[in-house]
């Protein structure tokens, strides 16, 4: 916990973050470029889905965010709860945008995949539905932090939605093995290890890796913002209470 | 050139390949974009008030300056 405790400075912080900033942006860069040119060059087309599977390498990195940008938020949102963290409902608020961000991909590239492979742009079985369900607690995160005059309110009220919405996190990821689905399971996290070629493997885990660090950067970047936000309230504050 | 078309039409699934990899960045650069803008925005305003605030300290320097 004491490295958190380090962290949770706003003034060192902000210190770690501009001297972080530039290489997490350029190795964000440069593994997304990589894993692109994997995706698209080096390799193969599906024996049974043919070149619609590259569809793959943006759908499922961007159904992995929706659910690790959820449960950062859910995380952080314990820590707001419990410790007081400065920092903690500043990260839960810069993620949620990222997060509805990315639920918005997979469901969009989803309907753009499911609608040539099994002829329906979207079906409610239980995935779909509780990934579409994901999207509106993001939607709802978002508005409950603002619906509030007092931000502290707000904050909390937001935090306690995200920590009971975190059930739906376990459900999105066993749903298709609890219920009949379209749906293809799980074959990169399963217990035996991945099913899938590495020639697949490798560019979807890349690109997996360059999202996490494009969260990482917008992430980095909207704490730093908000960290000024705070001073510019109390800069304003300070100057109505002096006239 | 041949080659060229073969790669666009992703065995005849172009339609639904393309538009996943443009809307992926689509959202992926829009985020980011208002995300800089929102920082310049606030850092603009931040550095106005702090030099309105330095303006503020040397009138009132002066002013005790005068008044001694």
């Amino acid at each position: 916990m004491s490295v958190f405790h380090r962290f949770a400075n706003p003034n060192r912080f902000l210190k770690l973050t501009n001297t972080v900033l530039p290489w997490i942006s350029g190795l964000t860069v440069f593994s997304l470029f990589a894993g692109l040119y994997m995706a698209f060059f080096t390799s193969p087309a599906d024996y049974q889905q043919g070149e619609s599977v590259r569809i793959m390498y943006v759908h499922v990195p961007a159904a992995w965010m929706a659910m690790f940008v959820y449960s950062s938020i859910a995380f952080a949102s314990v820590c707001a709860l419990i410790w007081r963290h400065p920092l903690a409902d500043l990260a839960a608020k810069a993620s949620a945008p990222i997060g509805a961000g990315f639920t918005f991909l997979a469901l969009a590239t989803g309907a753009l995949w499911g609608k040539p492979m099994w002829g329906a742009w979207w079906v409610w079985d239980a995935r779909l539905t509780s990934v579409l369900i994901l999207f509106f607690l993001y939607l709802g995160h978002m508005a409950l932090m603002n619906a509030f005059e007092d931000q502290e309110r707000g904050n909390r009220a937001a935090a306690v939605l995200a920590i009971v919405g975190f059930i739906n996190v376990p459900i999105i990821k066993f749903s298709v093995d609890w219920w009949n689905t379209l749906h293809q399971p799980a074959s990169v996290m399963r217990m035996d290890g991945p099913s899938i070629d590495p020639s697949m493997l490798w560019p979807l885990l890349i690109m997996g890796v360059a999202f996490k660090l494009f969260y990482l950067v917008v992430l980095l970047i909207r704490i730093k913002s908000e960290l000024i936000e705070a001073k510019l309230r109390k800069y304003r504050r300070a100057l109505v209470d002096n006239t | 050139m041949d080659q060229l078309t073969t790669f666009f039409s992703m065995g005849s699934y172009g339609a639904y390949v393309w538009p996943s990899y443009l809307l992926t960045a689509a959202v992926m650069l829009s985020l980011l974009l208002t995300t800089l803008q929102r920082l310049r925005r606030n850092q603009a305003e931040l550095a106005e008030l702090e030099s309105l605030k330095t303006v503020d300290k040397q009138q009132e320097l002066q002013e005790k300056a005068v008044r001694s």
